[in-house]
């Protein structure tokens, strides 16, 4: 009898702990404790795809989100999801309106209506995820673009794949030629695959011009993935949006090997997971949570800030489900070459603009 | 108060706002069950719609398609169609329109917007016409026809707007047509807002639409057919033309709505410009009862939800797709008026099915 009431002492001394600790999370997250003199306000307003897109939106979100937990930064944050275009410059105005200290945009989409912004309210700043096209020159001093340097991520998936092929074949099915960041992924993969494995023949090809359909043709990424298959590739690198999820698939259905881009998408399409060995990823979360310490510490920078492997704004995401099918060995090689790329001892060969 | 009269009253008036009530408190439960505050979020809604900075001028903008678009599907309405493809409409008005707009040059405003708003409206007109012809032709159902002239139409605009050299303007960083020429913008009525002209344009229509089914030869042919088919034509009623003249002009309301829309708001056309509103018109005829003057506190009520929308998103972080709830909820309650009458316990009054073309007023002799 007296052991039962230990117990049930016990239990009960354990849940009170355990509703003070829960509970104390939950107002340290808030960011508005009292060790804040001042709460920055930091507002999000997304593209059509929303925020539950597992993708751009959802993970530039986290990135506000991780600012809103590190209680140094006393950041309080919301989001807008927006439906249409003509929400863009509204929605934005709503931070405004409610003296938000700092607006997060995502995508190109808002690059107008984000530029617009800035210029008519310059106390407040403002960065724009993944965009950098500013139409006048130098951009407003509140304004910051955040963009990525893809060679890397495509280097490191790149040099993965070119320890990985079986075959000495890799691919890579690609969106349009004219777009610069597809270019920097394709040419570091090309690069990277040539490093660690010189006698690697890597095919590919970029997406022509289809109007609605460019980065939106999934049936002739497939097609296109599977004419490599037969030419003998069993790794590819789907890097065109839905033209090259259609690559993806393509390998699933075909039991090869496929690598993702842009976010993980083992998280983003969970369809393939079962054939994807990694991402070639941007770290949107850490670049939108970069800009937003930067505002809170006075650090601002304007123009154009760049996300590169220094400052871990991009890497490779994990292997998942190919975690036991990728040895010990290859791991190593790869996150030597991260380490390398790191410290700047290793370039990808891809010139960048 | 006369029978007649009190049953008027409650189908016109009680029951679609006992709808909006019911409509409101579906979507309470969904914001319940998703962990917030009912009253802080409608609060929010509220504030965002009509007392914020702006936020009226705002409602009122996002109301006036609403405004257009309602007065066409509910014209088509009073004739028995179903015209499901405002959406389509708005866009190839909107492309006809835009297409002229920014093609004009060195013309007084007064020629250039009447000149786009025309245009427009005959690119809507000649849409709807598509399925008006092919139904009085073939007979194939204006439901069906139109809901496919509204995917050749999306993809007609993504096709336009998205090729190199035909309408994508040269040099931009997000697929659009070029701006509209400065003298064709619709002018902005209150300075620091984006509300401009088209609510002007938008309280005109009412009138005259109200003018042309109720006034006119060509209306009383409209609310014959649609109240009946047989006795219209009995009585010498071409009931094919009718047809296509009404779908037309039910089109050229849709497509006023899509030029209104770029020359007022956005000066410029993407391939995504009317994303819903057109789909929501069936919702807001619907709540009209088909009634042209019904059509604007209909459209101010799904103008206030769009615009308050993002402002309770940002203040109680509940999605802004909450709207989508209440509004269907509300056409739920809209068209099943028997769930409203029970609830109101109005059982005197007669079980009918959703009414569309309103018979009592073409009952002139009775």
């Amino acid at each position: 009898m007296k052991a039962f009431r230990q117990v049930a002492v016990l239990a009960a001394a354990a849940v009170i702990a355990l509703a003070c600790g829960g509970s104390g999370g939950g107002t340290s997250g808030g960011g508005s404790s009292s060790s804040c003199s001042k709460t920055y306000k930091v507002g999000l307003v997304t593209d059509v795809g929303k925020l539950s897109d597992k993708s751009f939106n959802y993970d530039s979100w986290q990135g506000v989100l991780n600012a809103q937990k590190d209680s140094s930064l006393c950041v309080q944050a919301r989001a807008i999801e927006s439906s249409t275009q003509e929400d863009y410059p509204k929605n934005i105005a709503q931070f405004v309106d409610q003296k938000y200290d700092m607006v997060v945009t995502v995508g190109f989409k808002l690059g107008d209506a984000t530029i617009a912004a800035a210029k008519a309210n310059p106390t407040v700043k403002f960065a724009m995820v993944d965009y950098a096209d500013f139409t006048d020159k130098p951009p407003p001093t509140n304004l910051v673009g955040l963009v990525f340097q893809e060679d890397q991520p495509g280097f490191l998936a790149g040099a993965l794949a070119g320890l990985q092929t079986k075959s000495n074949t890799i691919a890579y099915v690609a969106g349009l030629e004219s777009v610069p960041a597809v270019v920097k992924y394709v040419k570091g993969y090309t690069n990277g695959a040539k490093m660690t494995n010189p006698n690697v023949k890597v095919l590919g090809i970029y997406q022509p011009e289809s109007g609605p359909k460019d980065f939106n043709d999934p049936d002739w990424g497939l097609q296109q993935a599977n004419t490599f298959f037969g030419q003998g590739a069993d790794i590819i690198f789907g890097v065109g949006g839905n033209t090259g999820n259609g690559a993806l698939l393509a390998a699933k259905q075909k039991s090869k090997t496929c690598i993702g881009v842009d976010v993980d998408q083992f998280v983003s399409y969970p369809d393939v997971a079962s054939c994807l060995m990694t991402s070639a990823e941007k770290h949107l979360d850490i670049a939108v949570k970069q800009s937003i310490t930067n505002m809170v510490k006075k650090s601002w920078q304007s123009g154009t800030l760049t996300f590169d492997a220094k400052n871990n704004g991009v890497g490779i995401a994990p292997y998942h489900d190919y975690d036991s099918k990728v040895s010990t060995d290859v791991k190593a090689k790869v996150s030597d070459i991260a380490t390398k790329l790191k410290e700047g001892s290793l370039a990808t060969g891809v010139s960048t603009p | 108060m006369s029978r007649r009269w009190r049953q008027l009253l409650i189908s016109a008036v009680v029951v679609p706002l006992a709808s909006v009530v019911a409509g409101f408190l579906v979507g309470a439960l969904a914001i319940l069950v998703t962990g917030s505050d009912p009253i802080q979020a409608y609060s929010a809604l509220f504030a965002g719609a009509f007392t914020n900075h702006n936020a009226a001028a705002e409602t009122l903008v996002s109301s006036i398609p609403y405004v257009f678009l309602g007065l066409g599907v509910a014209l088509g309405f009073r004739a028995g169609l179903f015209n499901i493809g405002a959406e389509g409409q708005f866009y190839v008005g909107a492309l006809a329109g835009v297409f002229v707009a920014f093609s004009v040059h060195r013309l007084p405003g007064i020629v250039e917007v009447p000149l786009a708003l025309l245009v427009g409206m005959a690119g809507g007109f000649f849409w709807a016409g598509i399925a008006g012809v092919l139904k009085a032709t073939t007979g194939a159902h204006e439901v069906i026809t139109t809901i496919m002239l509204n995917y050749i139409s999306f993809l007609l605009a993504s096709f336009l707007v998205n090729t190199k050299g035909l309408l994508l303007a040269p040099n931009v960083s997000t697929p659009r047509t070029p701006d509209v020429d400065p003298a064709a913008v619709l002018v902005t009525l209150i300075p620091g807002s984006r509300l401009h002209a088209g609510l002007l344009l938008a309280l005109i229509a009412v009138p005259i639409v109200w003018f042309l089914i109720e006034r006119t030869t060509i209306g009383f042919r409209i609310r014959a057919v649609g109240f009946n088919i047989d006795a219209a034509r009995t009585a010498g009623i071409s009931v094919r033309r009718t047809i296509v003249i009404t779908m037309g002009l039910s089109g050229a309301l849709a497509g006023l709505a899509g030029i209104v829309q770029v020359l007022g708001v956005n000066k410029h056309m993407t391939d995504t410009v009317a994303a819903g509103y057109g789909f929501d018109a069936i919702a807001v005829a619907l709540l009209a009862r088909s009634n042209p003057w019904g059509v604007l506190p209909a459209a101010l009520l799904f103008g206030a939800l769009r615009n308050g929308a993002s402002f309770m998103q940002l203040e109680t972080q509940v999605s802004s797709d909450l709207i989508s709830i209440i509004q269907a909820s509300v056409i739920v309650f809209v068209a099943a008026p028997v769930i409203v009458r029970w609830l109101l316990r109005l059982r005197e009054a007669p079980v009918q099915t959703l009414q569309i073309t309103q018979r009592e007023e073409v009952e002139t002799t009775s």
